[in-house]
């Protein structure tokens, strides 16, 4: 739960104060946070190099798509359609500043991804909502199950002679698989109601006791919400941009104190 | 007095989507005792419907229109809802992989105790006890995507065995098992029968597995006097292949995932007409060999030899290919997109599946919807044939039209791969079969049911 939590906050912070240094900090702590659980090197490459590659595209894009700003680094010959005009310095910066949002959203909601079984998450929830949690997890399990039954029904219909020429093409496998994923689910209900699910007060083989660490790790997340309410009643300014002539992101306590709550929080919540 | 679960006069059709409505259980009155009941019938003869009344998941679940009396321990079902009925019934189904909740083998098993609420010790030593029934203790801490199709049976049947409950209810549990795991559950059940919780199971595979001690016969809805059980064992009748011309090969062939081997030293070839059945133990790499073959699994090492087109492959769950309303129009896009123009109505007649053109393969049962897979992947006349467990959840019958279709196909050239644990097939099919162990190929000869 105390996982669930604190993937949770750091997201809200995330969302809540797109600031370049708050995004650093977060995306920082996430993947302490994700070694700290001993994610396999072989499950966290291919997320390193999704956010590298994404960051890169981000900078590029916006390096070459918006023209303004002071710095002119080059030009983009005016017989090139749509992206003719001055490179500057500041395009590339508000390219890096998104992506950094986007790397900071995606490592903080890897913590859980990464780290946790969808199936699993019933064993995130307290006993009073374990019923929630189970019902959560099965639905979410239901993903990954699209996700094989997307592999398997592709590798049957090729082999019937399907092959993947353009989008009208893919109907062809996509209906099946959402078929699949309607008749699987009337499938997990039934088990799950042939097994008493509801059927009264459930208990749990690991039950998650909360311990006073990870009670305390989640009212430090919770406390996360004041400073972030503060900086929007005091209107200090949380989006950056380096327009015309890039300046220093904002220093004030209030912008970066959620972001030093998560870093002790993920210091305190049990490593699980 | 004994309780019993009793039928009395019962009648239930499905909910009719537009489509026709046929009864599927017709004024049917039993009751069944304690011990082992044996539910046997051909494949859609209503022998799923029928287990389904005794933990409630018809009416309550389906819908449909019920008429008559069902009372299981005294409890009548069309008043007591499925989740209650569940503290009395364990059920495993006939597809269980669709039916899991959790991640790994120890929650999925604790999963209905915990909703049932026992006590936390009382679960773990539940979990423990019925896995270890079932054979499969070994696996308690695995991923169950990590498993085989017939470790994912044994953790359904220990699954509905850790509640404990005083009726033990099974949709074809030994559809997936290889002959060790079909023996140990006959021993198993046997033993929880012993114990005295009522064992109902619905079995295509029941002879020298388990001895029941009722036997209920179906037939189209209906009970039929059934007094034993019918154990139909055919000479081998697959003529050995004379062609030289080879359609397919291994090697040298290793294939690994990651670090770990799963098969090496393969050397097999196969050539045109010819059938070659490969046997072994769930979880043994069966699967793993016959993608390999169809170059679905990349080789780690070695060569592969086989055609790029005219392949058929028929996965072990049938579902995958089965999506239209209609049987005929699967048929019929198979066909289309191998740019043939033969008739799918001949390709059906030549499976002996004219009779399930018209009807949809979500309504058919779980043998009915393999044969309508088979004639999907087989409507091209393919030069060669992969065919995952193709018997599961087929009664003899069906089993008798499949050596027809795969007799037909040698005859026309097509070199064709079995992957079962079904040695009567593996019988009619061939005079030697190869049995994956350890990752390698052994030769046995003189296979016998």
């Amino acid at each position: 739960m105390a996982l669930l939590v604190w993937t949770l906050g750091a997201l809200l912070v995330v969302l809540a104060i797109p600031d370049p240094l708050s995004a650093t900090l977060v995306t920082v702590v996430s993947w302490i946070v994700l070694v700290k659980r001993r994610v396999s090197e072989r499950q966290l490459r291919p997320l390193v190099v999704g956010l590298a590659i994404m960051g890169f595209v981000s900078m590029l894009v916006n390096g070459v798509l918006v023209h303004e700003g002071a710095t002119v680094v080059g030009f983009v010959p005016t017989w090139i359609p749509l992206v003719s005009g001055p490179i500057t310095i500041e395009g590339f910066l508000q390219g890096g500043s998104i992506a950094l949002t986007l790397i900071a959203t995606i490592s903080a909601a890897a913590t859980l991804a990464v780290v946790m079984d969808p199936t699993d998450l019933a064993d995130s929830f307290p006993r009073s909502l374990s019923r929630v949690g189970a019902a959560l997890g099965s639905a979410l399990n239901l993903a990954p199950a699209m996700a094989a039954s997307y592999r398997s029904i592709k590798e049957a219909q090729q082999f019937r002679g399907w092959r993947p020429r353009g989008a009208r093409a893919m109907i062809d496998i996509i209906i099946p698989v959402l078929l699949g994923a309607i008749e699987r689910s009337t499938q997990l209900a039934e088990s799950m109601e042939a097994r008493g699910f509801g059927s009264g007060p459930r208990s749990q083989l690991v039950a998650q006791e909360p311990t006073i660490r990870n009670l305390t790790g989640a009212v430090l997340v919770a406390m996360c919400g004041f400073p972030i309410l503060a900086v929007h009643l005091a209107h200090v300014p949380v989006l950056w941009y380096p327009y015309p002539t890039p300046s220093m992101p904002s220093l004030s306590p209030l912008v970066w104190a959620p972001s030093v709550l998560l870093w002790v929080a993920a210091l305190v919540i049990e490593p699980g | 007095m004994a309780q019993k679960i009793i039928f009395e006069n019962v009648s239930y059709q499905y909910p009719a989507w537009g489509g026709e409505p046929a009864y599927a259980l017709d004024r049917v009155s039993a009751e069944l005792g304690y011990g082992i009941t044996a539910v046997i019938g051909d494949s859609g003869s209503g022998k799923s419907t029928l287990l389904r009344l005794i933990n409630g998941l018809i009416p309550h679940f389906h819908g449909g229109d019920f008429s008559g009396r069902v009372t299981v321990e005294g409890k009548e079902v069309v008043t007591t809802p499925t989740r209650e009925l569940a503290k009395l019934v364990g059920f495993v189904f006939q597809e269980p992989e669709n039916g899991f909740v959790r991640g790994t083998v120890a929650r999925e098993v604790a999963f209905g105790p915990e909703n049932l609420g026992f006590d936390r010790h009382k679960i773990s030593a539940q979990v423990v006890a019925s896995l270890q029934s079932v054979g499969i203790l070994h696996l308690i801490d695995r991923r169950i995507r990590t498993l085989s199709g017939g470790e994912r049976q044994r953790v359904a049947v220990a699954a509905a065995l850790a509640t404990d409950p005083a009726t033990l209810v099974l949709d074809e549990p030994m559809s997936q098992l290889d002959e060790n795991g079909a023996r140990l559950l006959g021993q198993t059940l046997t033993a929880i029968a012993h114990s005295g919780t009522r064992v109902v199971l619905a079995e295509h595979r029941l002879a020298g597995y388990l001895q029941p001690d009722h036997i209920i016969g179906m037939h189209s809805g209906h009970l039929i006097e059934e007094n034993s059980m019918k154990v139909v064992v055919p000479p081998p009748c697959l003529p050995p292949s004379t062609s030289t011309k080879l359609v397919w090969e291994l090697h040298d062939a290793e294939l690994s995932v990651g670090t770990t081997p799963l098969l090496t030293g393969i050397n097999l070839a196969g050539r045109e007409g010819e059938v070659t059945v490969i046997t072994g133990a769930n979880g043994g790499g069966k699967t793993t060999l016959l993608r390999a073959i169809g170059g679905l699994s990349p080789l780690t090492s070695g060569s592969r030899l086989a055609p790029d087109v005219g392949v058929a492959y028929l996965p072990q769950e049938p579902g995958v290919l089965l999506h239209r309303t209609r049987v005929i129009d699967e048929v019929a896009q198979t066909l289309k997109w191998l740019g043939l123009t033969s008739s799918p109505m001949d390709v059906l007649e030549i499976l002996d599946l004219a009779h399930l053109a018209q009807r949809d393969p979500r309504d058919l049962s779980g043998g009915e919807r393999q044969r309508a897979a088979l004639a999907v992947v087989l409507a091209g006349q393919p030069r060669l044939a992969l065919l995952d467990e193709p018997t599961r959840g087929m009664d003899e019958q069906a089993r008798m039209s499949l050596v027809a279709t795969l007799t037909h196909l040698a005859e026309h050239g097509t070199a064709t791969i079995v992957a079962t644990h079904d040695r009567v097939l593996a019988h009619q099919l061939a005079p030697r079969v190869w049995k994956i162990s350890g990752g390698t190929l052994i030769p046995e000869e003189g296979v016998g049911p």
